[in-house]
């Protein structure tokens, strides 16, 4: 086992607290399976809304033991206090009644070997764990050990805030300062899906007044302050 | 032992959690509210492999695509439910079987 490429994940507080941080994974993780397992299988869609607030309380307290606090709580805010709620006001706001179980299968047997493929091809990558002579061997692996192809853990500045800033000034600082751009890009994102949703459901009244934005704007001026003169002399001279 | 178990579990459950929602979106499709919820179990498994893969090898960049993904999971959320509504108003069911809008004719070829 000492040959294995992959560090131990980030549980080096965990070994030390033994047995009750492993149980607690444990348990999480199979929270988290048995929930989603119930979003799957419940027939009203209410109910499976509420598993899934479920999988992702089970999914945060997994954060939680992975030392990632900021994650769990962004996970509990945004998931459960924004999606989870807007999926339950559409939920309760569309009549959707329970539908069957095992409705619409027909034709998806492809599709579904496909899955299992992936799953086994998965399983095997996951647990048997790729060796220094293993062509999984990606040239990420020795620089981030450090080790075998004699690279040195390159001294970026990663390294130096690491050890001057806590995780969550160190994620500022990346996501602020070196990867802007995809700042950007995701606000980019949340401006084209608010206008897309918004658009996509208003309805507009039927006899609505047409604002025809071009010609309101070239309206000539001038003709405008000629008639205001007609309509005032007119006033006058009744 | 418990090391032993950690190198591979911290993994393996959002991968369980990633079949059961592709499980969910393309086998046990009922209706497109249990789609979209099947989605986001996806992407939540999606972020989970970020943070934990972002914890064992130092680096914040995972940190940062799990940020991304939110982010992109919650537009993902709105504009699907924006379409569910939508596809309400038109046919007043969410059901996914008859979701043949742009098949050209409004007659239902399902059956």
């Amino acid at each position: 086992m000492t040959s294995l490429v992959l560090r131990p994940l980030c549980f080096n507080s965990l070994h030390k607290k033994g047995l009750l941080m492993t149980s607690m994974f444990f348990l999480l993780s199979t929270g988290a399976w048995m929930s989603a397992a119930l979003v799957l299988r419940s027939k009203n869609p209410v109910h499976s809304v509420f598993y899934l607030v479920l999988t992702f309380l089970h999914a945060s307290g997994l954060l939680v033991l992975l030392g990632l606090e900021f994650f769990a709580l962004l996970l509990l805010l945004v998931y459960i206090g924004a999606l989870a709620i807007m999926f339950l006001f559409v939920v309760m706001l569309l009549d959707i009644p329970a539908t069957e179980l095992m409705a619409h299968q027909r034709g998806a047997y492809p599709v579904a070997g496909l899955l299992f493929v992936t799953l086994v091809i998965s399983l095997v990558g996951l647990l048997w764990q790729p060796v220094e002579t293993s062509p999984l061997v990606t040239p990420l692996w020795p620089v981030v050990q450090g080790g075998p192809l004699g690279l040195e853990f390159p001294e970026t500045s990663w390294q130096t805030a690491a050890m001057s800033h806590s995780a969550l000034a160190q994620l500022g600082v990346a996501l602020y300062g070196v990867h802007v751009d995809l700042l950007l890009l995701a606000s980019l994102l949340l401006l084209v899906a608010m206008i897309g949703a918004v658009a996509l459901t208003l309805t507009r009244r039927v006899h609505a007044p047409l604002h025809d934005v071009f010609a309101q704007q070239s309206v000539d001026y001038q003709k405008v302050v000629s008639l205001v003169q007609q309509s005032t002399q007119a006033k006058t001279f009744t | 032992m418990s090391v032993f178990f950690f190198k591979g579990v911290a993994l393996f459950t959002p991968l369980v959690l990633f079949v059961m929602g592709a499980m969910g979106t393309f086998l046990n499709r009922r209706n497109l509210i249990i789609m979209l919820l099947c989605i986001e179990l996806m992407l939540l498994a999606a972020n989970l492999v970020f943070l934990t893969a972002s914890v064992a090898l130092d680096d914040i960049n995972g940190q940062l695509l799990a940020l991304w993904v939110m982010t992109a999971a919650a537009a993902e959320t709105a504009l699907g439910l924006a379409l569910c509504v939508l596809h309400y108003r038109l046919r007043a069911t969410l059901d996914v079987e008859l979701i043949n809008l742009m098949k050209g004719s409004q007659q239902n070829h399902a059956s």
